[in-house]
């Protein structure tokens, strides 16, 4: 175990610094970092009591005055432990404070029908895992959820002295959503995509299992497709599960180009041209030119996220393309001997062209509900805190949420925790000239020909995979809805 | 002429004590489904033609755009092929499900099989199962690798090469078909069953000494009485292949490349989609869908034969 600990510990190691450089990438609306509020300089303040035994010296809050947290939690491939034991732990710490929880794998629905009742008394005090998708873009421009700025300077619960900002990896913030440079949601975890694998498989095969370029990777495919074996498979009842092996690819031909901060912030904003952008039509070739080798499983269509990810536990698949809480989410299905491994898809042509993996720190985002008493958001903000410490942080990992701490790896137990989905990932990283990027867009349109665009795409993406349809044609399509959503909303 | 004896005054207040009575009686009979069917159907459905008319994603400020989205709907091509797919389900599955379910109904009626009982709780069993078991239920079927239509066809010698038959656009839609009539036939037989219950036997016996055969008695017998029954199974079932969309929800997701997409899954989306809030536009296609369900209605008022039938 302590071998596997101080392997990790390496990996840890060689990751954090690279971390630091990236950058590029971000910003979005807004990349600075934000400035210290008055709130945020200071702890809480309206303690209910001038008696200081009665409130708790790290945040001033009432140690009598009891409060209960209503959070709607979205119960997602990282499973719900996590969030048990976090409760469990600050409860222990502040027996003050209980929580409420409604879980569901499909708490969305619930949250929008409760916004869009208007009625701040029926709604969650608390939101997470990222109530995403566009509806908590929409609802942060709103104003709806209480600004979460201010935390980045506060003082980690676990280290003293030390503020969060300074505790999470260097591109955290960066990479964070925010909504005109304000934070809505303060990340207590990260996630990778890319192609999953089985060592194991790839090992007893003598596949490539770290391709450096294009070339390379089609090598791969073919070699696996040699086999009798399905190269690539992704659910086709959700087919833009397709798009987690290729879209940060955008990012990575950008860099390449020397555009990538204009793309970024194109990208970001669906300036157009977006779905004909040169990236976007690129990524779209290459996504067929490995459909017509017979990269994906016959029948695509019909399988769902579960038979996918099963193809690929069973050795039908060489590779799926999903997220690293897989591992969690097939734990009761992993045959023995199984054993995880990660790549990215190199676009390159070049061993020495970098390769990005797409990253999306924000697993567990947590969002508060603006229209809240005051006392009840300031035991928020604290669990927010709360979730940032190394032990919590560690507890996560074993549920596949990997940590944002850069001292995490300062203490080899916390590394023993980790899923090996989530280490494959760094694995990746430590071995390839390879960073680390975000897909997220900070707009949304509320015009039906956004949601048509979409959904032309959607219902394209298999038969544009296989070349069956000429992507080209499809994006241009899309392209005309985007302008006319975009149209209405300068109206 | 007040009858000796007989205290007219007192009458005419029992009466109007007995009206009163009737009327707290109605109201309470009537009034708490009259407020929950207001309330809930009512309301919601009127503030439907309301969000009809603004573009709105639930959550920011709405707005009025007035006819736009009925405009913009009728140039929407996906509206258009969703409700083609409505049209195949609407014209097959209410007339598959009403002959098969006349036919086997009228067996187990008139064969007089010992299994009788336990054939109605057989065909019955899909009503009492949820959607989503009967989906996931057909996907299994309906599966390349492991599913029982293909493994059942090799068994004839017919080679699929794992065929599978919800991920082709050419058999998709098709494929939705005996599900929905499969979960609907068990609750139509019992409904036919017990309305043939009520033809007189001596019907019958006259035809048979007449000669008549099964299935001239079952078409000039029993179908044309029960025809008032039939006539409404149709129009719920006709309803049920406009508004249903949960099953193709759950079993193709509208897919593959929108083969499936039925006009109600496309409202969902359009509503609830992941990317997608439009309440507006989604509350106009609704409006649209409730003028074609009470056009259908007409329609089929208008077709079907009305004849009243003493027996």
């Amino acid at each position: 175990m302590k071998k596997t600990a101080k392997s990790v510990a390496g990996l840890m190691a060689a990751v954090l610094p690279m971390a630091a450089v990236i950058g590029c990438s971000g910003g979005g609306s807004g990349s600075s970092s934000p400035s210290p509020t008055k709130a945020a300089s200071s702890a809480p303040s309206s303690a209910p009591s001038d008696n200081k035994s009665d409130v708790y010296p790290e945040n001033g809050l009432s140690k009598t005055e009891k409060v209960t947290i209503k959070w709607g939690y979205w119960e997602n491939g990282y499973g719900r432990e996590w969030a048990d034991n976090a409760i469990k732990k600050f409860t222990a710490k502040y027996p003050n404070v209980k929580f409420e929880v409604t879980s569901s794998p499909v708490i969305r629905d619930l949250i929008g029908t409760k916004m869009a009742a208007k009625n701040d008394n029926d709604m969650f005090d608390i939101i997470s895992p990222s109530f995403n998708g566009d509806a908590g873009t929409i609802a942060q421009k709103e104003g709806l959820f209480e600004e979460l700025t201010d935390l980045w300077d506060r003082e980690v619960p676990d280290k003293k002295g030390v503020k969060l900002k300074d505790v999470v990896l260097p591109n955290t913030m960066e990479y964070s959503a925010k909504i005109d440079g304000k934070f809505y949601q303060i990340p207590m975890g990260a996630y990778a995509l890319g192609l999953f694998y089985d060592k194991t498989l790839f090992e007893k095969n003598g596949w490539n299992q770290n391709p450096k370029t294009w070339d390379e990777f089609k090598k791969l495919v073919s070699d696996i497709k040699a086999k009798g074996i399905i190269p690539i498979t992704y659910p086709g009842v959700y087919p833009d599960y397709i798009y987690f092996g290729f879209r940060i690819k955008m990012f990575e031909m950008a860099e390449k180009k020397g555009t990538l901060d204009q793309f970024t912030k194109d990208y970001r904003s669906f300036k157009q041209p977006f779905y004909t952008s040169t990236e976007y039509k690129e990524m779209w070739n290459r996504i067929t030119e490995l459909g017509k080798m017979g990269a994906y499983p016959d029948g695509v269509a019909a399988i769902n996220h579960t038979q996918s990810q099963m193809q690929l536990l069973q050795g039908k698949a060489a590779m799926a393309a999903t997220g690293d809480w897989v591992e969690n989410e097939m734990k009761d299905s992993i045959p023995d001997g199984f054993k995880w491994g990660f790549m990215s898809i190199p676009f390159g042509d070049s061993a020495n062209d970098k390769i990005w993996i797409e990253n999306g720190i924000g697993a567990g985002s947590m969002m508060i509900w603006k229209n809240k008493p005051e006392n009840v958001k300031k035991w928020a903000k604290e669990f927010n805190l709360f979730l940032m410490t190394n032990e919590i942080q560690a507890f996560n990992g074993k549920f596949g949420i990997s940590p944002i701490r850069k001292d995490f790896a300062d203490d080899p137990k916390n590394l023993e925790q980790l899923q090996s989905a989530p280490r494959a990932v760094l694995e990746f990283a430590k071995n390839n000239k390879s960073q680390y990027g975000t897909t997220v867009q900070d707009v949304s349109f509320s015009h039906p020909s956004a949601a048509r665009a979409t959904k032309l795409l959607q219902d394209s993406i298999i038969d544009m995979a296989t070349g069956k349809k000429d992507s080209g044609a499809v994006l241009e399509e899309a392209e005309k809805l985007l302008k006319e959503a975009i149209d209405s909303s300068k109206k | 002429m007040a009858q000796p004896g007989v205290n007219t005054a007192g009458s005419g207040g029992l009466l109007r004590k007995n009206k009163v009575q009737k009327r707290i009686f109605i109201f309470f009979a009537i009034g708490p489904s009259f407020l929950g069917y207001l309330l809930f159907t009512l309301y919601p459905n009127i503030l439907s033609v309301y969000y009809s008319l603004l573009e709105w994603n639930g959550i920011s400020a709405s707005k009025f755009v007035g006819l736009d989205n009925y405009f913009y709907m009728f140039k929407d091509n996906f509206v258009w092929t969703s409700l083609y797919h409505n049209l195949i389900l609407m014209i097959t599955v209410p007339i598959l499900t009403i002959y098969i379910s006349v036919f086997l109904a009228y067996l187990l009626n008139n064969k007089g099989y010992l299994e009788s009982a336990f054939y109605k709780v057989l065909f019955f069993l899909p009503n009492v199962l949820a959607i989503v078991v009967v989906a996931l239920l057909w996907r299994f079927i309906y599966d390349g690798e492991y599913g029982m239509l293909n493994a059942f066809l090799k068994l004839f010698g017919i080679e699929t090469n794992n065929f599978y038959w919800l991920g082709d656009t050419r058999t998709a839609l098709w494929a939705i078909l005996p599900v929905s009539i499969w979960s609907g036939v068990g609750l139509y037989i019992i409904i036919f069953m017990n309305a043939m219950k009520g033809i007189p036997a001596s019907l019958y016996e006259s035809a048979i000494l007449d000669g008549a055969t099964h299935m001239q008695r079952l078409f000039k017998i029993t179908m044309p009485l029960i025809n008032p029954v039939i006539r409404v199974s149709a129009l719920f079932l006709v309803l049920g292949a406009f508004k249903g969309f949960e099953l193709i929800l759950i079993m193709t997701n509208g897919g593959p490349s929108g083969s499936t997409e039925v006009i109600g899954s496309y409202m969902f989306n359009m509503a609830f989609g992941k990317n997608s809030h439009n309440y507006g536009y989604a509350s106009a296609i609704g409006m649209f869908l409730f003028i074609i369900m009470v056009v259908a209605k007409m329609i089929i008022d208008k077709f079907s034969k009305r004849d009243e039938i003493e027996f």
